[in-house]
């Protein structure tokens, strides 16, 4: 019970604020809270919603599992060789440089609207921080260890399981969980530019149509659905990889 | 405490799992919405048509084509809505659809960009209006220096007077926006002048008294330019391919598009109610039915209309004709 109240704190001024502006902006610019629920149910109890939430998760699962991949391929090939982390840093520097818009003008032009231009979205930005984290996590590994299961024999498949993922699992959960906090915003607003399905834009057709009760519906969704990911994934990864980290330090 | 952590992320990870599963059935399935599906025979060649459910008249002849089912005779229809101008133009520059009805502007600069487009027919030729109830305001030469909210973004109105402006080195600076943001603003008063397309005028002049028409864009064009008070400003193209693949079939599209048009140029307002039940979200049909009265209906096939087109686009995007354009009009097989 003690835990639930930051969150009640929270909500209730939050609502407080909430009815000062609808007093103030009056209901056509920041519908009522009561509006905005009912407006809510109604979309609840409806199937364009579900639709529009599942094609959003499944656009950023796919794209945090596919950037995943790729920055743990060639995260430990980069942090395996300075070569090649000094060849491939000034690349991922520019990716990371790179702000989401261009990306998203670019792809609506090359692919059109749909599902690529999200998940492409989503991989670029996020490909570089995770990228970084996996490179420095396997570098700042103790070569001893390569050094002797090299005089051992061991092969290659056994130093990635045994010695490799394991020694960087805590980094790399930090780093997912920053990840999956970016993920679920990029697509958002990927989405809202370049689909025309998904939450994103589900907030431009809202937009679109000045729908405000309908606008504030899915502020509430996505709002919602950011703090679900942070107190039911985020965070509880993150204490896991501090945890871990702990009983490595001890080690 | 470890044990209600891990219960945490598996509840989470299982509900996203659960969510993706069902988002990609959804996306893979890729069953359009059935109430814009619109035929249904097996021998038929199906043409997914891209539209948009603001640009009514326009489409009207299509739609009316629809419910007597001369159309649907030769082939069926699956159809798609863009979201805005720049969403039309990416799904013509990754060459998605068969047909869409756009701007002819917007036909060009993707034509331009190397988009298998060719254009088809124009069929919206009135549409753009100045509107204020600033008593100041009482032609375009009165916005010398002004602020000018015009909806929607990207559209040819101001492209037009941009284009035009340039040449008598007016300042107007334009503000673009989408027409409900527009009306708003217009109806709250933070602005009071504004370049507005039919069927929002038409809703506008019904909610405010104090709203007046300066002037029509068309009238103004067709003044400037020595000619028609009208602009070929929308219409129809098809894909390249989809014109190669079927050209007899395209080619009776038209041919019902220009009977039906020539039908609507008499009383369009029947044809109204051939809008499918989805577009009366986004504008009501007796708001359609009655900005007929200033935005006529008008199908001209793009070869009958070329020099229009031309010296429309002349204007707009002086350097498009420079180069060979003879396959950015479709041509009869």
């Amino acid at each position: 019970m003690q835990g639930c109240i930051p969150f009640i704190f929270s909500m209730g001024l939050m609502l407080t604020f909430w009815g000062f502006l609808t007093f103030f902006m009056g209901t056509g610019l920041v519908p009522s809270p009561v509006e905005t629920f009912s407006c809510l149910a109604k979309m609840l109890l409806g199937a364009s919603l579900w639709e529009n939430v599942a094609i959003s998760v499944f656009r950023g699962l796919l794209a945090i599992s596919t950037t995943l991949f790729l920055a743990l391929i060639t995260g430990i090939l980069a942090g395996l060789s300075r070569k090649t982390m000094s060849l491939i840093t000034p690349l991922v520097v520019a990716l990371q440089a790179t702000p989401p818009i261009l990306w998203i003008t670019l792809l609506m032009i090359w692919a059109g609207t749909g599902s690529t231009v999200p998940i492409a979205v989503v991989i670029a930005s996020l490909y570089p921080p995770l990228f970084f984290t996996v490179a420095q996590s396997v570098a700042s590994l103790d070569p001893r260890l390569f050094s002797l299961a090299k005089i051992y024999g061991v092969k290659n498949y056994r130093l990635l399981k045994d010695l490799i993922l394991p020694g960087i699992h805590p980094y790399l959960l930090g780093g997912l969980s920053y990840a999956l906090g970016s993920c679920w915003k990029v697509t958002a607003v990927a989405e809202f530019f370049g689909s025309s399905r998904g939450i994103g834009a589900g907030v431009y057709w809202s937009y679109r149509m000045l729908d405000m009760p309908q606008l504030f519906s899915w502020a509430i969704i996505l709002v919602g659905m950011g703090m679900g990911i942070e107190f039911g994934l985020i965070r509880p990864l993150r204490r896991r990889a501090l945890a871990q980290r702990g009983i490595d330090a001890q080690a | 405490m470890k044990k209600i952590r891990s219960i945490k992320i598996s509840v989470s990870l299982i509900l996203a799992g659960v969510m993706g599963i069902a988002g990609a059935v959804i996306l893979f399935r890729d069953a359009p919405d059935q109430t814009l599906v619109f035929g249904n025979n097996p021998d038929l060649p199906t043409l997914t048509f891209y539209t948009s459910a603001m640009a009514t008249t326009p489409q009207l002849p299509f739609w009316s084509a629809i419910r007597k089912g001369s159309i649907l005779e030769k082939c069926n229809f699956r159809v798609v809505l863009w979201k805005n101008l720049d969403d039309l133009r990416g799904i013509m520059l990754a060459g998605k659809g068969d047909l869409w009805l756009g701007d002819t502007e917007g036909f060009a600069r993707a034509h331009g960009a190397g988009a298998p487009v060719r254009i088809l027919m124009i069929s919206g030729w009135r549409k753009f209006y100045l509107v204020s109830r600033n008593p100041d305001i009482t032609s375009i030469s009165d916005l010398h220096g002004r602020e000018l909210a015009a909806a929607p973004p990207g559209g040819p109105a101001v492209s037009l007077l941009r284009s035009l402006k340039e040449e008598h080195g007016k300042k107007i600076r334009f503000s673009e926006m989408e027409p409900r943001q527009l009306a708003l603003m217009l109806m709250d008063g933070r602005m009071d002048t504004a370049i507005v397309p039919e069927p929002l005028l038409t809703s506008l002049l019904l909610r405010d008294t104090n709203l007046k028409i300066i002037e029509n864009i068309e009238d103004y064009y067709g003044r400037r330019t020595g000619g028609l008070p009208r602009m070929p400003i929308a219409g129809m193209a098809v894909h390249a391919k989809t014109a190669e693949k079927y050209p007899e079939l395209i080619a009776s599209l038209l041919d019902i598009l220009l009977y039906e048009g020539k039908k609507l140029e008499e009383d369009a307002r029947d044809a109204v109610h051939a809008l499918p039940e989805a577009f009366s979200a986004f504008i009501p049909q007796e708001m359609v039915t009655a900005s007929l009265e200033r935005d006529r209906v008008m199908v001209k096939s793009a070869l009958e209309a070329e020099q229009e087109i031309r010296s429309y686009l002349h204007i707009l995007m002086p350097a498009f004709f420079n180069g060979d354009r003879s396959d950015f009009f479709w041509q009869t097989p």
